[in-house]
Protein backbone atom coordinates (compact mmCIF):
# COMPACT_ATOMS: atom_id res chain seq x y z
CA UNK A 1 0.00 0.00 0.00
CA UNK A 2 1.10 3.42 -0.87
CA UNK A 3 2.84 5.09 2.24
CA UNK A 4 1.72 8.65 0.43
CA UNK A 5 -1.97 6.88 -0.01
CA UNK A 6 -2.30 5.95 3.79
CA UNK A 7 -1.26 9.59 4.60
CA UNK A 8 -3.09 11.11 2.87
CA UNK A 9 -6.16 8.79 3.86
CA UNK A 10 -5.74 9.41 7.21
CA UNK A 11 -5.79 13.42 7.20
CA UNK A 12 -2.49 14.46 7.62
CA UNK A 13 -1.01 17.29 6.06
CA UNK A 14 1.72 15.96 3.53
CA UNK A 15 4.75 17.29 2.83
CA UNK A 16 6.34 16.25 -0.55
CA UNK A 17 9.57 17.23 -2.32
CA UNK A 18 10.36 17.12 -6.23
CA UNK A 19 13.58 16.30 -6.68
CA UNK A 20 15.70 16.53 -10.74
CA UNK A 21 17.63 12.99 -11.25
CA UNK A 22 21.56 13.15 -12.25
CA UNK A 23 22.12 14.54 -15.69
CA UNK A 24 24.42 11.85 -16.11
CA UNK A 25 25.93 8.83 -14.57
CA UNK A 26 27.29 10.16 -11.34
CA UNK A 27 24.88 9.47 -8.51
CA UNK A 28 26.43 10.92 -5.76
CA UNK A 29 25.16 14.04 -5.11
CA UNK A 30 22.30 13.07 -5.63
CA UNK A 31 22.39 10.03 -3.00
CA UNK A 32 23.46 12.20 -0.57
CA UNK A 33 20.55 14.22 -0.78
CA UNK A 34 18.29 11.38 -0.37
CA UNK A 35 19.97 10.59 2.49
CA UNK A 36 19.57 14.05 4.39
CA UNK A 37 15.71 14.11 3.10
CA UNK A 38 14.71 10.77 4.62
CA UNK A 39 12.09 11.04 7.15
CA UNK A 40 11.94 14.41 6.87
CA UNK A 41 9.24 14.50 4.05
CA UNK A 42 6.65 11.89 3.42
CA UNK A 43 7.92 11.71 -0.14
CA UNK A 44 9.92 12.62 -3.19
CA UNK A 45 8.89 13.32 -6.57
CA UNK A 46 11.08 11.53 -9.81
CA UNK A 47 10.13 13.92 -12.42
CA UNK A 48 10.40 12.19 -15.60
CA UNK A 49 12.90 13.85 -17.88
CA UNK A 50 11.12 17.13 -16.75
CA UNK A 51 11.98 20.23 -18.75
CA UNK A 52 12.59 17.54 -22.10
CA UNK A 53 15.71 17.45 -20.67
CA UNK A 54 18.17 13.94 -20.52
CA UNK A 55 18.50 12.86 -16.46
CA UNK A 56 18.79 9.51 -14.55
CA UNK A 57 15.19 7.99 -15.84
CA UNK A 58 12.18 8.32 -13.41
CA UNK A 59 11.92 4.77 -12.70
CA UNK A 60 15.63 4.34 -11.68
CA UNK A 61 15.87 6.97 -10.07
CA UNK A 62 12.89 6.13 -7.71
CA UNK A 63 14.32 2.74 -6.85
CA UNK A 64 17.60 4.90 -5.87
CA UNK A 65 14.69 6.69 -3.23
CA UNK A 66 13.17 3.71 -2.16
CA UNK A 67 16.61 2.36 -1.22
CA UNK A 68 17.41 5.49 1.01
CA UNK A 69 14.45 4.87 2.80
CA UNK A 70 12.59 7.47 0.89
CA UNK A 71 8.95 6.98 -0.38
CA UNK A 72 8.91 7.53 -4.54
CA UNK A 73 6.43 9.18 -6.77
CA UNK A 74 7.27 8.48 -10.11
CA UNK A 75 6.57 10.45 -12.25
CA UNK A 76 5.20 8.73 -16.20
CA UNK A 77 5.43 11.49 -19.04
CA UNK A 78 3.93 10.53 -22.30
CA UNK A 79 5.88 12.55 -24.55
CA UNK A 80 8.64 10.64 -24.91
CA UNK A 81 6.84 6.48 -24.77
CA UNK A 82 4.53 4.76 -26.47
CA UNK A 83 1.89 2.79 -24.74
CA UNK A 84 3.53 -0.52 -24.52
CA UNK A 85 6.57 1.04 -23.24
CA UNK A 86 4.59 2.61 -20.72
CA UNK A 87 3.01 -0.01 -19.41
CA UNK A 88 6.19 -2.27 -19.34
CA UNK A 89 7.73 0.33 -17.24
CA UNK A 90 4.66 0.06 -14.69
CA UNK A 91 4.67 -3.67 -14.65
CA UNK A 92 8.14 -3.12 -13.56
CA UNK A 93 7.73 -0.65 -11.34
CA UNK A 94 5.15 -2.45 -9.68
CA UNK A 95 7.41 -5.17 -9.48
CA UNK A 96 10.11 -2.63 -8.30
CA UNK A 97 7.72 -1.81 -5.13
CA UNK A 98 6.93 1.53 -6.70
CA UNK A 99 3.23 2.14 -6.14
CA UNK A 100 2.57 5.95 -6.74
CA UNK A 101 3.08 7.78 -9.60
CA UNK A 102 2.11 10.88 -11.00
CA UNK A 103 0.84 11.10 -14.98
CA UNK A 104 1.64 13.63 -17.02
CA UNK A 105 1.55 14.18 -20.63
CA UNK A 106 4.81 16.15 -20.65
CA UNK A 107 6.81 19.16 -21.54
CA UNK A 108 7.40 19.65 -25.22
CA UNK A 109 10.95 18.18 -26.31
CA UNK A 110 11.28 22.05 -27.93
CA UNK A 111 11.68 23.40 -24.48
CA UNK A 112 14.92 21.35 -23.16
CA UNK A 113 18.04 20.90 -24.67
CA UNK A 114 17.59 18.26 -26.93
CA UNK A 115 15.01 19.86 -29.37
CA UNK A 116 15.70 17.22 -32.07
CA UNK A 117 14.19 14.35 -30.55
CA UNK A 118 11.21 12.69 -31.48
CA UNK A 119 8.18 13.80 -29.12
CA UNK A 120 5.47 10.35 -28.84
CA UNK A 121 2.50 11.14 -27.02
CA UNK A 122 0.96 8.25 -28.02
CA UNK A 123 -1.03 8.70 -24.96
CA UNK A 124 -2.62 11.82 -23.17
CA UNK A 125 -2.28 12.33 -19.10
CA UNK A 126 -6.36 11.10 -18.71
CA UNK A 127 -6.07 8.26 -21.70
CA UNK A 128 -2.69 7.20 -19.63
CA UNK A 129 -4.83 6.89 -15.94
CA UNK A 130 -7.68 4.87 -17.45
CA UNK A 131 -4.74 2.58 -18.96
CA UNK A 132 -3.55 2.43 -15.26
CA UNK A 133 -6.85 1.75 -14.22
CA UNK A 134 -7.41 -1.00 -16.74
CA UNK A 135 -4.42 -2.77 -15.89
CA UNK A 136 -5.08 -2.80 -12.30
CA UNK A 137 -8.74 -4.66 -13.42
CA UNK A 138 -6.05 -7.52 -15.15
CA UNK A 139 -6.54 -5.67 -18.84
CA UNK A 140 -3.39 -4.52 -20.68
CA UNK A 141 -4.35 -1.57 -23.14
CA UNK A 142 -4.80 -3.93 -26.31
CA UNK A 143 -7.52 -6.10 -24.27
CA UNK A 144 -5.12 -8.84 -23.37
CA UNK A 145 -5.06 -10.40 -20.07
CA UNK A 146 -2.44 -9.69 -17.60
CA UNK A 147 -1.08 -12.14 -15.87
CA UNK A 148 -0.72 -10.54 -12.80
CA UNK A 149 -2.32 -7.19 -11.97
CA UNK A 150 -0.61 -3.93 -10.74
CA UNK A 151 -1.69 -1.50 -8.20
CA UNK A 152 -0.85 2.29 -8.00
CA UNK A 153 -1.89 5.25 -6.24
CA UNK A 154 -2.47 7.74 -8.95
CA UNK A 155 -1.89 11.76 -8.94
CA UNK A 156 -2.05 13.85 -12.00
CA UNK A 157 -1.14 18.04 -11.98
CA UNK A 158 -3.24 20.79 -12.32
CA UNK A 159 -3.19 24.71 -12.41
CA UNK A 160 -5.67 26.49 -9.61
CA UNK A 161 -4.95 29.08 -11.58
CA UNK A 162 -5.52 28.60 -15.34
CA UNK A 163 -6.26 30.95 -17.53
CA UNK A 164 -9.38 30.26 -19.01
CA UNK A 165 -10.09 27.68 -15.95
CA UNK A 166 -13.38 26.40 -17.84
CA UNK A 167 -11.02 23.93 -20.41
CA UNK A 168 -8.56 23.41 -17.54
CA UNK A 169 -11.67 22.34 -15.37
CA UNK A 170 -13.43 19.91 -18.00
CA UNK A 171 -9.91 18.16 -18.64
CA UNK A 172 -9.55 17.52 -15.22
CA UNK A 173 -13.11 16.30 -14.51
CA UNK A 174 -12.01 13.64 -17.12
CA UNK A 175 -8.65 13.07 -14.90
CA UNK A 176 -11.27 12.49 -12.02
CA UNK A 177 -13.54 10.21 -13.59
CA UNK A 178 -10.49 8.07 -14.58
CA UNK A 179 -10.13 7.79 -11.02
CA UNK A 180 -7.17 9.53 -10.47
CA UNK A 181 -6.07 9.85 -6.78
CA UNK A 182 -4.40 12.82 -6.07
CA UNK A 183 -3.44 16.51 -7.49
CA UNK A 184 -0.40 18.01 -7.10
CA UNK A 185 -0.42 21.68 -8.72
CA UNK A 186 1.83 23.85 -10.80
CA UNK A 187 3.80 26.54 -8.53
CA UNK A 188 1.58 28.59 -6.33
CA UNK A 189 2.52 32.05 -5.50
CA UNK A 190 -0.24 33.69 -3.81
CA UNK A 191 -3.65 31.66 -2.08
CA UNK A 192 -6.00 34.13 -4.41
CA UNK A 193 -7.79 33.38 -7.16
CA UNK A 194 -7.87 29.52 -6.08
CA UNK A 195 -11.19 29.49 -4.88
CA UNK A 196 -12.73 28.52 -7.99
CA UNK A 197 -10.49 25.29 -8.08
CA UNK A 198 -11.04 24.24 -4.78
CA UNK A 199 -14.93 24.65 -4.99
CA UNK A 200 -14.52 22.43 -7.57
CA UNK A 201 -12.53 20.19 -5.50
CA UNK A 202 -15.30 20.53 -3.08
CA UNK A 203 -16.88 16.71 -2.62
CA UNK A 204 -15.27 15.56 -5.06
CA UNK A 205 -12.97 12.97 -2.28
CA UNK A 206 -9.52 13.71 -4.33
CA UNK A 207 -6.35 15.06 -2.26
CA UNK A 208 -5.29 17.98 -3.86
CA UNK A 209 -0.94 18.99 -2.91
CA UNK A 210 -0.38 23.00 -3.48
CA UNK A 211 2.66 23.00 -5.59
CA UNK A 212 5.36 25.82 -3.63
CA UNK A 213 8.95 26.94 -4.55
CA UNK A 214 11.87 28.45 -3.14
CA UNK A 215 12.54 30.73 -6.19
CA UNK A 216 16.11 31.44 -6.93
CA UNK A 217 17.68 33.62 -8.78
CA UNK A 218 17.72 31.34 -11.93
CA UNK A 219 14.20 30.85 -11.92
CA UNK A 220 14.16 34.43 -12.29
CA UNK A 221 16.38 34.53 -14.75
CA UNK A 222 14.23 32.08 -16.62
CA UNK A 223 10.88 34.23 -16.14
CA UNK A 224 12.19 37.53 -17.28
CA UNK A 225 13.30 35.50 -20.76
CA UNK A 226 10.00 34.35 -21.00
CA UNK A 227 10.72 30.63 -20.30
CA UNK A 228 8.77 30.03 -17.57
CA UNK A 229 7.75 25.65 -17.07
CA UNK A 230 4.70 26.88 -14.90
CA UNK A 231 2.85 29.94 -13.42
CA UNK A 232 4.87 33.32 -14.01
CA UNK A 233 6.08 34.41 -10.70
CA UNK A 234 4.82 37.78 -9.79
CA UNK A 235 6.97 40.55 -10.36
CA UNK A 236 6.23 41.85 -6.38
CA UNK A 237 7.77 38.17 -5.56
CA UNK A 238 10.84 38.72 -8.20
CA UNK A 239 11.77 42.51 -6.97
CA UNK A 240 11.95 41.39 -3.55
CA UNK A 241 14.41 38.84 -3.80
CA UNK A 242 15.75 41.03 -6.86
CA UNK A 243 16.70 43.65 -4.42
CA UNK A 244 18.29 42.03 -1.80
CA UNK A 245 22.01 43.24 -1.43
CA UNK A 246 23.43 39.55 -1.54
CA UNK A 247 22.80 36.00 -2.73
CA UNK A 248 22.34 34.64 0.93
CA UNK A 249 19.96 37.55 1.42
CA UNK A 250 18.26 37.04 -1.48
CA UNK A 251 17.94 33.06 -0.45
CA UNK A 252 16.99 34.12 3.36
CA UNK A 253 13.69 36.47 1.43
CA UNK A 254 13.13 33.39 -0.79
CA UNK A 255 12.69 31.38 1.94
CA UNK A 256 10.95 33.50 4.05
CA UNK A 257 7.99 33.89 1.13
CA UNK A 258 8.22 30.24 0.97
CA UNK A 259 7.50 29.82 4.96
CA UNK A 260 4.40 32.24 4.45
CA UNK A 261 3.17 30.50 1.53
CA UNK A 262 3.10 27.88 3.41
CA UNK A 263 1.50 28.99 6.12
CA UNK A 264 -1.29 30.14 4.11
CA UNK A 265 -1.74 26.98 2.04
CA UNK A 266 -2.40 26.01 5.73
CA UNK A 267 -4.64 28.35 6.77
CA UNK A 268 -6.91 27.83 4.43
CA UNK A 269 -7.69 24.48 5.63
CA UNK A 270 -9.00 23.11 2.12
CA UNK A 271 -5.76 21.25 1.14
CA UNK A 272 -4.29 18.17 2.01
CA UNK A 273 -0.46 19.02 1.61
CA UNK A 274 2.17 20.51 -0.18
CA UNK A 275 4.36 19.59 -2.65
CA UNK A 276 8.00 21.69 -2.64
CA UNK A 277 10.46 22.33 -5.19
CA UNK A 278 13.72 23.95 -3.63
CA UNK A 279 16.06 24.03 -6.46
CA UNK A 280 19.05 22.38 -5.02
CA UNK A 281 18.31 23.50 -1.11
CA UNK A 282 16.81 21.00 -0.15
CA UNK A 283 18.80 21.26 3.09
CA UNK A 284 16.64 24.08 4.33
CA UNK A 285 13.31 22.33 4.07
CA UNK A 286 13.66 20.40 8.01
CA UNK A 287 14.07 24.89 8.94
CA UNK A 288 11.30 25.95 6.51
CA UNK A 289 8.96 23.22 8.15
CA UNK A 290 9.99 24.05 11.29
CA UNK A 291 9.54 27.54 10.47
CA UNK A 292 6.39 27.01 9.31
CA UNK A 293 5.17 24.63 11.59
CA UNK A 294 5.16 22.15 10.57
CA UNK A 295 8.24 20.42 12.43
CA UNK A 296 8.59 16.81 12.60
CA UNK B 1 2.76 47.97 -54.65
CA UNK B 2 4.63 44.69 -54.16
CA UNK B 3 8.12 46.04 -55.87
CA UNK B 4 9.76 46.44 -52.38
CA UNK B 5 9.61 43.00 -51.36
CA UNK B 6 10.54 41.88 -54.86
CA UNK B 7 13.52 43.43 -55.08
CA UNK B 8 14.36 42.15 -51.69
CA UNK B 9 13.79 38.34 -52.97
CA UNK B 10 15.49 39.02 -56.08
CA UNK B 11 18.76 40.24 -53.34
CA UNK B 12 18.23 37.32 -51.64
CA UNK B 13 18.67 34.95 -54.89
CA UNK B 14 21.43 36.99 -56.13
CA UNK B 15 23.32 36.60 -52.52
CA UNK B 16 22.20 32.22 -52.82
CA UNK B 17 24.41 32.41 -55.78
CA UNK B 18 27.20 35.01 -54.58
CA UNK B 19 27.09 37.19 -56.61
CA UNK B 20 25.98 39.22 -53.76
CA UNK B 21 22.94 41.42 -52.80
CA UNK B 22 24.36 44.49 -52.43
CA UNK B 23 24.68 44.51 -56.47
CA UNK B 24 21.19 45.45 -56.48
CA UNK B 25 19.27 48.70 -54.40
CA UNK B 26 16.00 50.16 -55.04
CA UNK B 27 15.43 53.51 -54.03
CA UNK B 28 12.47 55.84 -53.80
CA UNK B 29 12.83 59.05 -55.63
CA UNK B 30 10.81 61.66 -56.57
CA UNK B 31 10.68 62.65 -60.72
CA UNK B 32 11.96 65.86 -60.57
CA UNK B 33 14.07 65.31 -57.14
CA UNK B 34 17.44 65.71 -59.04
CA UNK B 35 19.49 66.26 -56.48
CA UNK B 36 18.20 63.31 -54.45
CA UNK B 37 18.62 61.18 -57.76
CA UNK B 38 22.38 62.37 -58.01
CA UNK B 39 22.94 61.71 -55.05
CA UNK B 40 21.72 57.53 -55.00
CA UNK B 41 23.89 57.60 -58.28
CA UNK B 42 26.97 58.40 -56.90
CA UNK B 43 26.48 56.68 -53.71
CA UNK B 44 25.76 53.15 -55.78
CA UNK B 45 28.60 53.71 -58.15
CA UNK B 46 30.65 54.04 -54.71
CA UNK B 47 29.46 50.98 -53.52
CA UNK B 48 30.12 48.98 -56.78
CA UNK B 49 33.17 50.40 -57.28
CA UNK B 50 34.33 48.98 -53.75
CA UNK B 51 32.50 45.58 -54.31
CA UNK B 52 34.41 45.53 -57.45
CA UNK B 53 33.69 43.32 -60.93
CA UNK B 54 30.75 42.06 -60.58
CA UNK B 55 32.18 37.83 -60.92
CA UNK B 56 30.87 36.31 -63.22
CA UNK B 57 32.22 39.09 -65.39
CA UNK B 58 35.80 38.57 -63.84
CA UNK B 59 35.15 34.57 -64.55
CA UNK B 60 34.65 35.42 -67.95
CA UNK B 61 37.78 37.39 -68.18
CA UNK B 62 39.89 34.81 -67.39
CA UNK B 63 38.44 32.26 -69.60
CA UNK B 64 39.35 35.38 -72.29
CA UNK B 65 35.71 35.69 -73.42
CA UNK B 66 35.19 39.79 -72.83
CA UNK B 67 37.73 42.13 -74.65
CA UNK B 68 39.36 43.92 -72.33
CA UNK B 69 38.24 47.86 -71.45
CA UNK B 70 40.85 49.87 -71.19
CA UNK B 71 40.53 53.28 -68.71
CA UNK B 72 37.01 53.23 -67.42
CA UNK C 1 -2.74 21.63 -50.77
CA UNK C 2 0.49 19.97 -50.27
CA UNK C 3 3.17 22.97 -49.21
CA UNK C 4 6.55 22.95 -49.75
CA UNK C 5 9.81 25.01 -50.11
CA UNK C 6 12.54 25.36 -52.22
CA UNK C 7 15.91 23.72 -50.71
CA UNK C 8 18.95 26.10 -49.57
CA UNK C 9 20.42 27.11 -53.02
CA UNK C 10 23.78 25.24 -51.57
CA UNK C 11 21.88 22.23 -51.14
CA UNK C 12 21.15 21.75 -54.62
CA UNK C 13 24.10 22.67 -56.10
CA UNK C 14 25.50 20.20 -54.18
CA UNK C 15 23.73 17.23 -55.17
CA UNK C 16 24.56 18.10 -58.40
CA UNK C 17 27.60 17.78 -58.18
CA UNK C 18 29.50 15.55 -60.72
CA UNK C 19 26.59 16.02 -63.39
CA UNK C 20 26.67 18.69 -66.62
CA UNK C 21 23.00 18.20 -67.75
CA UNK C 22 20.03 18.50 -65.73
CA UNK C 23 16.25 19.35 -66.40
CA UNK C 24 14.67 21.15 -64.01
CA UNK C 25 11.31 20.26 -63.87
CA UNK C 26 8.14 21.96 -62.06
CA UNK C 27 4.36 21.24 -61.16
CA UNK C 28 1.71 23.27 -61.63
CA UNK C 29 -0.33 22.43 -58.74
CA UNK C 30 0.64 22.34 -55.05
CA UNK C 31 3.83 24.01 -55.52
CA UNK C 32 3.03 26.77 -58.00
CA UNK C 33 0.88 27.71 -55.42
CA UNK C 34 3.02 27.93 -52.87
CA UNK C 35 5.76 29.54 -55.10
CA UNK C 36 8.32 26.87 -54.83
CA UNK C 37 8.15 24.76 -57.32
CA UNK C 38 6.01 26.34 -60.53
CA UNK C 39 6.93 27.60 -63.59
CA UNK C 40 8.40 30.79 -62.59
CA UNK C 41 10.41 29.21 -59.80
CA UNK C 42 11.74 26.90 -62.64
CA UNK C 43 12.91 29.91 -64.43
CA UNK C 44 14.47 31.60 -61.45
CA UNK C 45 16.27 28.43 -60.24
CA UNK C 46 17.68 27.62 -64.09
CA UNK C 47 19.20 31.31 -64.04
CA UNK C 48 20.66 31.14 -60.58
CA UNK C 49 21.86 27.49 -61.93
CA UNK C 50 23.18 28.90 -64.91
CA UNK C 51 25.53 31.62 -63.05
CA UNK C 52 26.31 29.92 -59.73
CA UNK C 53 27.39 27.44 -62.60
CA UNK C 54 29.52 29.58 -64.40
CA UNK C 55 31.23 30.91 -61.81
CA UNK C 56 32.76 27.97 -60.35
CA UNK C 57 33.65 27.56 -63.53
CA UNK C 58 31.33 24.27 -64.37
CA UNK C 59 29.84 23.41 -67.23
CA UNK C 60 26.13 23.07 -66.81
CA UNK C 61 23.49 22.47 -69.32
CA UNK C 62 20.14 23.61 -67.85
CA UNK C 63 17.05 22.51 -69.60
CA UNK C 64 13.34 23.38 -67.87
CA UNK C 65 9.56 22.12 -67.93
CA UNK C 66 6.57 22.71 -66.38
CA UNK C 67 3.88 19.66 -66.45
CA UNK C 68 0.73 20.12 -64.51
CA UNK C 69 0.94 17.95 -62.14
CA UNK C 70 4.00 15.33 -61.07
CA UNK C 71 1.71 12.87 -59.40
CA UNK C 72 -0.28 11.66 -62.45
CA UNK C 73 1.23 9.36 -65.11
CA UNK C 74 -0.66 11.43 -68.18
CA UNK C 75 1.47 14.41 -67.25
CA UNK C 76 4.62 12.90 -67.02
CA UNK C 77 4.35 10.35 -69.99
CA UNK C 78 4.49 13.70 -71.91
CA UNK C 79 8.02 14.89 -71.33
CA UNK C 80 9.23 10.88 -72.68
CA UNK C 81 10.58 12.49 -75.27
CA UNK C 82 12.51 15.22 -73.64
CA UNK C 83 14.17 13.03 -70.98
CA UNK C 84 16.09 11.59 -73.62
CA UNK C 85 18.31 14.35 -73.21
CA UNK C 86 18.97 14.39 -69.91
CA UNK C 87 20.23 12.17 -67.51
CA UNK C 88 19.72 13.77 -64.58
CA UNK C 89 16.51 15.45 -63.63
CA UNK C 90 15.54 17.81 -60.55
CA UNK C 91 12.00 18.09 -59.90
CA UNK C 92 10.79 21.21 -57.85
CA UNK C 93 7.13 18.41 -56.94
CA UNK C 94 6.41 17.64 -53.91
CA UNK C 95 8.08 14.43 -52.20
CA UNK C 96 5.22 12.65 -54.22
CA UNK C 97 6.02 13.94 -57.53
CA UNK C 98 9.56 13.63 -57.32
CA UNK C 99 9.44 9.87 -56.29
CA UNK C 100 6.42 9.33 -59.13
CA UNK C 101 9.13 10.93 -61.59
CA UNK C 102 11.87 8.47 -60.72
CA UNK C 103 9.51 5.36 -60.60
CA UNK C 104 8.61 6.07 -64.72
CA UNK C 105 12.00 7.31 -65.13
CA UNK C 106 14.09 4.46 -62.96
CA UNK C 107 17.43 5.20 -65.30
CA UNK C 108 17.28 8.95 -64.47
CA UNK C 109 19.19 10.48 -61.73
CA UNK C 110 15.79 12.80 -59.79
CA UNK C 111 16.94 14.63 -57.32
CA UNK C 112 14.58 16.86 -54.75
CA UNK C 113 14.55 20.65 -55.51
CA UNK C 114 12.46 21.31 -52.79
CA UNK C 115 11.63 20.09 -49.03
CA UNK C 116 8.04 18.94 -48.57
CA UNK C 117 6.46 20.87 -45.17
CA UNK C 118 3.22 20.06 -44.58
CA UNK C 119 -0.38 19.68 -46.11
CA UNK C 120 -2.43 23.30 -45.22
CA UNK C 121 -4.29 26.40 -46.34
CA UNK C 122 -3.16 28.68 -48.70
CA UNK C 123 -4.60 31.66 -45.96
CA UNK C 124 -3.40 34.37 -48.55
CA UNK C 125 -1.04 34.72 -51.15
CA UNK C 126 2.71 33.67 -49.88
CA UNK C 127 1.34 32.75 -46.38
CA UNK C 128 0.40 29.14 -45.50
CA UNK C 129 -0.48 27.06 -41.71
CA UNK C 130 -0.33 23.57 -41.53
CA UNK C 131 -4.24 22.33 -41.06
CA UNK C 132 -3.83 18.30 -41.21
CA UNK C 133 -1.67 15.28 -40.37
CA UNK C 134 -3.87 12.78 -42.15
CA UNK C 135 -4.34 10.80 -39.28
CA UNK C 136 -7.27 8.74 -40.97
CA UNK C 137 -9.67 8.78 -38.45
CA UNK C 138 -10.95 12.42 -37.94
CA UNK C 139 -11.59 13.69 -34.93
CA UNK C 140 -13.11 17.19 -36.36
CA UNK C 141 -16.92 16.59 -35.05
CA UNK C 142 -15.87 16.19 -31.95
CA UNK C 143 -13.67 19.52 -31.69
CA UNK C 144 -15.51 22.17 -33.56
CA UNK C 145 -13.66 22.09 -36.99
CA UNK C 146 -9.95 22.13 -35.01
CA UNK C 147 -7.50 19.70 -35.33
CA UNK C 148 -6.10 19.02 -32.01
CA UNK C 149 -3.49 16.03 -33.30
CA UNK C 150 -2.45 19.12 -35.94
CA UNK C 151 -2.98 22.37 -34.07
CA UNK C 152 -1.61 21.19 -30.44
CA UNK C 153 1.69 19.85 -30.91
CA UNK C 154 1.63 17.34 -28.51
CA UNK C 155 -1.68 16.00 -30.67
CA UNK C 156 -3.95 16.03 -27.43
CA UNK C 157 -7.35 14.68 -27.44
CA UNK C 158 -8.18 15.46 -23.90
CA UNK C 159 -6.71 18.69 -23.85
CA UNK C 160 -5.69 21.37 -22.58
CA UNK C 161 -2.66 20.10 -20.50
CA UNK C 162 -1.17 22.43 -18.08
CA UNK C 163 1.34 23.87 -20.08
CA UNK C 164 -1.28 25.86 -21.10
CA UNK C 165 -0.38 30.00 -19.53
CA UNK C 166 -2.96 32.64 -20.16
CA UNK C 167 -4.46 30.68 -22.94
CA UNK C 168 -1.36 30.80 -24.72
CA UNK C 169 0.62 27.48 -25.93
CA UNK C 170 3.26 26.04 -24.33
CA UNK C 171 5.11 25.34 -27.18
CA UNK C 172 4.37 28.47 -29.11
CA UNK C 173 3.90 31.53 -26.85
CA UNK C 174 2.75 33.65 -29.82
CA UNK C 175 0.24 31.30 -30.90
CA UNK C 176 -3.58 30.64 -28.39
CA UNK C 177 -3.67 27.03 -27.38
CA UNK C 178 -5.77 24.77 -29.58
CA UNK C 179 -7.72 23.24 -26.95
CA UNK C 180 -8.65 26.82 -25.71
CA UNK C 181 -9.93 27.33 -29.58
CA UNK C 182 -11.40 24.65 -29.51
CA UNK C 183 -13.49 25.15 -26.13
CA UNK C 184 -14.39 28.84 -27.65
CA UNK C 185 -15.36 26.97 -30.78
CA UNK C 186 -17.46 24.47 -29.37
CA UNK C 187 -19.39 26.79 -26.53
CA UNK C 188 -20.06 29.32 -29.72
CA UNK C 189 -22.11 26.32 -31.25
CA UNK C 190 -23.55 25.27 -27.53
CA UNK C 191 -21.51 21.79 -27.59
CA UNK C 192 -19.37 22.78 -24.14
CA UNK C 193 -21.07 19.79 -22.63
CA UNK C 194 -19.46 17.38 -25.71
CA UNK C 195 -16.22 18.44 -24.47
CA UNK C 196 -16.75 15.73 -21.48
CA UNK C 197 -16.85 12.89 -23.68
CA UNK C 198 -13.42 11.22 -23.11
CA UNK C 199 -11.77 10.75 -26.54
CA UNK C 200 -9.47 7.27 -26.17
CA UNK C 201 -6.09 6.80 -27.37
CA UNK C 202 -5.56 6.75 -31.10
CA UNK C 203 -5.48 3.56 -33.41
CA UNK C 204 -2.26 4.30 -35.06
CA UNK C 205 -2.11 0.79 -36.93
CA UNK C 206 -4.48 3.07 -39.55
CA UNK C 207 -1.74 5.17 -40.30
CA UNK C 208 0.67 2.27 -41.15
CA UNK C 209 3.19 3.63 -43.97
CA UNK C 210 3.11 3.29 -46.93
CA UNK C 211 -0.84 3.51 -47.34
CA UNK C 212 -2.77 2.68 -50.02
CA UNK C 213 -6.42 3.23 -51.41
CA UNK C 214 -8.31 2.22 -53.77
CA UNK C 215 -11.96 2.94 -54.60
CA UNK C 216 -14.32 0.17 -54.39
CA UNK C 217 -16.17 0.63 -57.95
CA UNK C 218 -12.66 0.32 -59.22
CA UNK C 219 -11.52 -2.54 -57.15
CA UNK C 220 -12.14 -5.38 -59.58
CA UNK C 221 -9.75 -3.74 -61.43
CA UNK C 222 -6.80 -3.72 -59.19
CA UNK C 223 -7.10 -7.19 -57.81
CA UNK C 224 -7.33 -8.53 -61.63
CA UNK C 225 -3.64 -7.14 -62.20
CA UNK C 226 -1.86 -8.98 -59.31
Amino acid sequence: MSKLKEKLESGEFVVTVGLYPPRGADTGEFLAILSKLAGKVDAINLPDSRGASIRLSALSASILAKEKGLEPVMTVSCRDRNRIAISADLLGAHALGIDTVLCVSGDYVSLGDVPQAKPVYDLDSVQLINMIRQMEAGQDIGGNELKGSPKFFVGCVANPIADPIEPHLLKLQKKLTAGVDFIQTLDLYSVEGTAEFLNFLEDKGVKALAGLRLVTMADIEQNEKGRVVGNEIPSEVISEIKSASTDVEALARAQEFLVAMIKDIRAENRWSGIHLTMNGHEELIPQILEQAGLGK
Amino acid sequence: MRAKERVEHAKELLEEIEIGADRLEMYHIGASDAPLWAEKVKEMTDKIKSLGPNPLKLVRKSQGAIPEFGGR
Amino acid sequence: MIVARRKPFSEIMESLEGYDRVLILGCGTCVAVCLAGGEKEVGILSAQLSIAAELRGKALDIGEATVERQCDREFIEELRNRLNDYPVILSLACGVGIQFVSEMYPQKVVLPGVDTCFIGSNDDVGFWTERCRMCNQCYLAFTGGICPVTMCPKGLLNGPCSGMANGRCEVDPERTCAWVLIYERMKETGRVEQLRRVMAPSDYSRTTTPAVLSHKAYRRRYSAHE
